[in-house]
């Protein structure tokens, strides 16, 4: 079992391992990114660091427009980013040890796998793809 | 041009000595003085272009007198003649208004040099 | 006479020996008999209470003439009663606080309550001589003997230091100190040199000054009057003159003046300067032989540059690769030169915490020993500004809440590589990986088994998150945490890293690694679109001011012509996505090159320069081209540095065309 975060994208439920996040921040200051166009939301001071924050939703192809005012700070082994969700949710146990494949109509485009907390589908979120996808948009 | 100067020092030697160099190149010593009560005296008398003044004399110190002096007449052209080591001595005279300091034992070149300059000052 | 030139060298080093002060009299209270513990203070406050006098900030000057006159009573009894040292200590409060007045423009506090408090004349005196009259007396008339040779000592070496001083501030001064001289276009500097054996150098120095005087308006003068009766070194005088004489007159009527040997001047070079004044003018010490190798590499880099003319006008492709070569290996050596002189101890912000940790101890009623160690370790001045703060809380921290009756603070650091590693230790009672668990959990900061998850080393690093432990307080000072957050920024934000180490019974270690340096390059700061930017120097050829009707409009492009070159601008705020703000009558533009071309790059205003600390950008910000970093205001606020080379050419808003 595994301490996971569970967050939403849209209407989907997401879930993140806490070993892949540095902190959660609350309302953090916001710096306009020059040059900054679709999911780059703009850049936050972090104890000093310039690290960027990415609209997660938009990125994945999510419609919705709402987003927590709580932020998911990566772990430097995920580059530090800071992701906006849809909605925080909780920390919860989640097993982890049998994952499923996701099924095919969400697409696979960032998910690593599906989990079940209390019968409902989470989505567990691959953090190798979203930086992929970053890498190809902000590259070329 | 010949300028009327007046000495001030305690030691004959001095004065003689310098008397000398201002006789050699020209210029005419109106009085000598050997303190500075005298000093004083005599200026009030002669009004001289130029003043030699020694520093350490008996009766009245050459900064004392060179002070009533400039209560006199604020651009009374008085030079000072000083020992090696008067510094502050030298510093006072300064800024009580003397117009420029000769350090014993000097050259005769020296002397004229500092006299020419002051007095050039003090035409302009 | 102008002396604010001299305003924050005197804050400098004034605070430097308000340091001193306090180190010593800490000291002092360990050993109340120690002679020259007695003597150094009064040094100290000897050499406040002269520049005080010499910058006319009569209070500063009285209050530390006042403490002179008590020390020398205690240097005559050869002890400080131990009711003196609390009073010796406000009153070097005192004297901090009036320099802050001073530095922030404010009148001078009052010093009068102070000044009436005096305590008595040390009983020690008096009780020693009834005990033992014949011999006592005898001794006090050595000890009597022993304070002249001493004041000799004190007056003698004054003007060697303040010779060093100005041998060693002279040349990098230049710059800062002639900042508060008035625009002057047609002033001039006047360097009169006094030969070396010039009797009654003072008053020499003082008339050659009248005769500045008298050749125009006297501007300012280094040594002035003052400085002069202050015992300022006068071999050589820098004098800023203001005249409509000409420059042989002024020669011949210096060199007349006995003494003057040489008579030199400089073209006023201050509005070149002023550019660099953006942030107050401070001022550091560096030593000569660093000045000296700046000169020989200056010198070799003059070598190459002749030598690249040579190869390029022969066209010798080959000797120029390999000149070209040999000057970046010289660049480099001058960098790295660069950033030595950037050098300053540890220690010289280590000064304050004897005092601190002794004021401490006394209030918690604790026995504290503060250890410094490697204290000369040299550190980036940027550096060491920031770390002021954090290595002042992590102090009082240790001695606040890790020592719990009696025991040792430890500051030391140490060189790792490129790192400096200061650490702030204590033999206290240490911290408890699991409370901090507990605690996290009680907060509502995170659920039970999220806090068993943990490591102990990151249990030990909630401390940091702000407010973890405020809410406890019980006495005025709070738990651990205080600060710590703050710590942990500002560490932070110079590049650096906090690790915690510590268990119960262990006593606790804050170890802080930094770098020794940070990357720091001059910007432009302008506003585009309403938004700081901020523009290497290195970048910008120039700035503009452009009538706006004389920019052209040729089809799409805009053009304005300057040294008779047709250049075609750019919009910055077009270049990096913002909207378009319509210039007024003047346009602002910067020239810059972008693949081999000048053009013009238009921004709203210009906001000014500065130096500014490089912040790498976090990922996928680094990968936005056109922006080569970033750097944080004071207030927080993130400001990008923007290349406009890799900007323009990236946007293909540049055609080559």
């Amino acid at each position: 079992m595994e301490l996971t975060l569970i967050f939403t994208l849209g209407e989907e439920v997401y879930g993140l391992e806490i070993d892949a996040i540095q902190e959660i921040i609350e309302n953090p200051a916001l710096h306009h990114v020059p040059l900054a166009e679709g999911v780059l939301n703009g850049a936050i001071n972090f104890h000093g660091q310039i690290l960027a924050l990415i609209d997660l939703p938009k990125l994945l192809g999510f419609t919705a427009k709402e987003r927590d005012h709580r932020y998911v700070v990566l772990t430097p082994e995920f580059k530090s980013m800071v992701l906006s969700v849809s909605g925080v949710d909780r920390i919860a146990r989640l097993d982890l040890s049998s994952l499923q494949p996701a099924p095919a109509e969400i697409g696979d485009s960032a998910i690593r796998g599906v989990a079940y907390l209390e019968d409902k589908r989470v989505n567990l979120l691959d953090t190798d793809k979203v930086i992929n996808q970053l890498e190809n948009r902000y590259t070329g | 041009m010949a300028l009327r100067v007046m000495v001030v020092d305690d030691s004959l030697f001095m004065r003689n000595m310098l008397k000398d160099i201002f006789v050699r190149a020209g210029h005419d010593v109106v009085a000598e003085a050997e303190n500075g009560e005298m000093a004083l005296e005599l200026y009030r008398e002669l009004k001289p272009d130029l003043m030699t003044m020694d520093i350490v004399m008996p009766k009245k110190s050459g900064i004392e007198a060179l002070q009533d002096i400039m209560a006199l007449n604020a651009s009374a052209c008085v030079v000072m003649v000083s020992a090696l080591g008067q510094d502050s001595l030298v510093l006072e005279a300064v800024e009580s208004g003397a117009k420029d300091f000769i350090v014993k034992p000097f050259k005769e070149e020296k002397v004229l040099e500092i006299v020419n300059r002051v007095t050039s000052n003090l035409s302009e | 006479m102008d002396m604010s030139q001299y305003r924050d060298l005197f804050l400098t080093e004034t605070r430097e020996h308000i340091n001193n002060l306090n180190k010593l009299v800490v000291t002092l209270e360990q050993e109340p008999d120690n002679r020259e513990t007695i003597d150094a203070l009064f040094r100290e406050a000897h050499s406040i209470k002269g520049m005080a006098a010499t910058m006319g900030f009569d209070r500063t000057a009285k209050l530390s003439h006042h403490l002179e006159d008590l020390l020398d009573d205690f240097r005559s009894s050869g002890q400080i009663p131990s009711a003196a040292i609390d009073y010796l200590l406000s009153g070097i409060d005192i004297l901090d606080g009036l320099l802050d007045d001073l530095q922030s423009n404010q009148p001078e506090r009052a010093i009068e309550a102070f000044l009436r408090e005096t305590p008595e004349k040390p009983p020690v005196m008096v009780a020693k001589e009834v005990e033992t009259p014949q011999q006592e007396s005898l001794l006090a008339v050595d000890d009597e003997e022993e304070c002249v040779h001493s004041e000799d000592e004190v007056s003698e070496p004054e003007p060697l230091v303040a010779d060093a001083e100005a041998l060693g501030d002279a040349k990098d001064d230049t710059a800062s100190e002639e900042e508060p001289l008035p625009e002057e276009p047609d002033a001039y500097q006047v360097l009169v040199d006094l030969a070396e054996d010039t009797p009654a150098a003072v008053a020499r120095g003082i008339l050659i000054l009248r005769e500045l005087e008298k050749s125009g308006e006297l501007i300012s003068s280094r040594p002035d009057v003052a400085a002069l009766h202050a015992g300022a070194p006068c071999q050589q005088i820098q004098a800023w003159l203001r005249t409509s004489l000409a420059k042989g007159h002024i020669e011949e009527a210096l060199l007349k003046i006995s003494g003057v040997v040489k008579v030199r001047f400089i073209d006023d070079r201050r509005k070149d300067d002023r550019r660099n004044r953006d942030e107050g003018a401070r001022t550091i010490r560096v030593r000569t032989d660093l000045l000296d190798q700046f000169v020989n590499l200056t010198g070799e880099l003059i070598t190459h540059r002749h030598m690249l003319n040579t190869a390029t006008s022969s066209r010798d492709w080959d000797d120029l690769t390999q000149t070209l070569s040999q000057t970046s290996r010289l660049l480099d050596d001058l960098h790295h030169h660069v950033l030595q002189a950037r050098l300053m101890p540890l220690e010289s912000i280590t000064g304050r915490l004897p005092r601190i940790v002794r004021d401490l101890s006394r209030k918690t009623d604790k026995k504290v020993t503060l250890q410094l160690t490697g204290t000369e370790v040299g550190i980036d001045r940027a550096v060491l500004e920031e770390l002021t703060d954090p290595l002042v809380h992590l102090v009082r921290n240790a001695v606040d809440h890790g020592i719990e009756q009696e025991g040792i603070v430890t500051v030391s650091a140490r060189r790792e590589k490129d790192l400096v590693l200061v650490e702030v230790a204590d033999d206290g009672k240490g911290m408890d990986a699991d409370q901090l668990r507990q605690k996290a959990v009680d907060r509502g900061l995170m659920t039970t088994p999220q806090a068993n998850n943990l490591s102990d080393r990151d249990a030990l690093m909630l401390v940091c998150l702000p407010g973890f432990s405020t809410a406890e307080a019980i006495t005025e000072t709070s738990g651990r945490g205080v600060g710590m957050d703050v710590v942990k920024a500002a560490v932070g934000n110079l590049g650096g890293t906090l690790e915690i180490l510590s268990a119960p019974g262990q006593g606790t270690r804050v170890q802080m690694r930094l770098p020794l340096s940070i990357s720091i390059i001059k910007i432009l700061l302008v506003s585009c679109s309403g938004q700081p930017m901020a523009i290497p120097i290195t970048r910008v050829q120039r700035t503009l001011d452009l009538p706006t009707s004389e920019i052209q409009s040729s089809g799409q492009k805009r053009i304005f012509s300057i040294d008779e070159e047709l250049i075609s601008l750019y919009s910055l705020s077009d270049a990096l996505g913002l909207p378009e703000v319509a210039a007024g009558e003047t346009t602002w533009v910067i020239l810059t090159e972008v693949q081999g071309r000048r053009i013009g790059l238009q921004v709203d205003h210009f906001l000014g320069q500065r130096e500014a600390f490089v912040k790498s950008l976090g990922f996928p910000l680094n990968l936005l081209t056109g922006l080569s970093g970033a750097t944080v205001e004071g207030d927080g606020q993130i400001v990008f540095i923007v290349d406009p080379s890799s900007l323009l050419e990236d946007r293909q808003l540049f055609s080559n065309d």
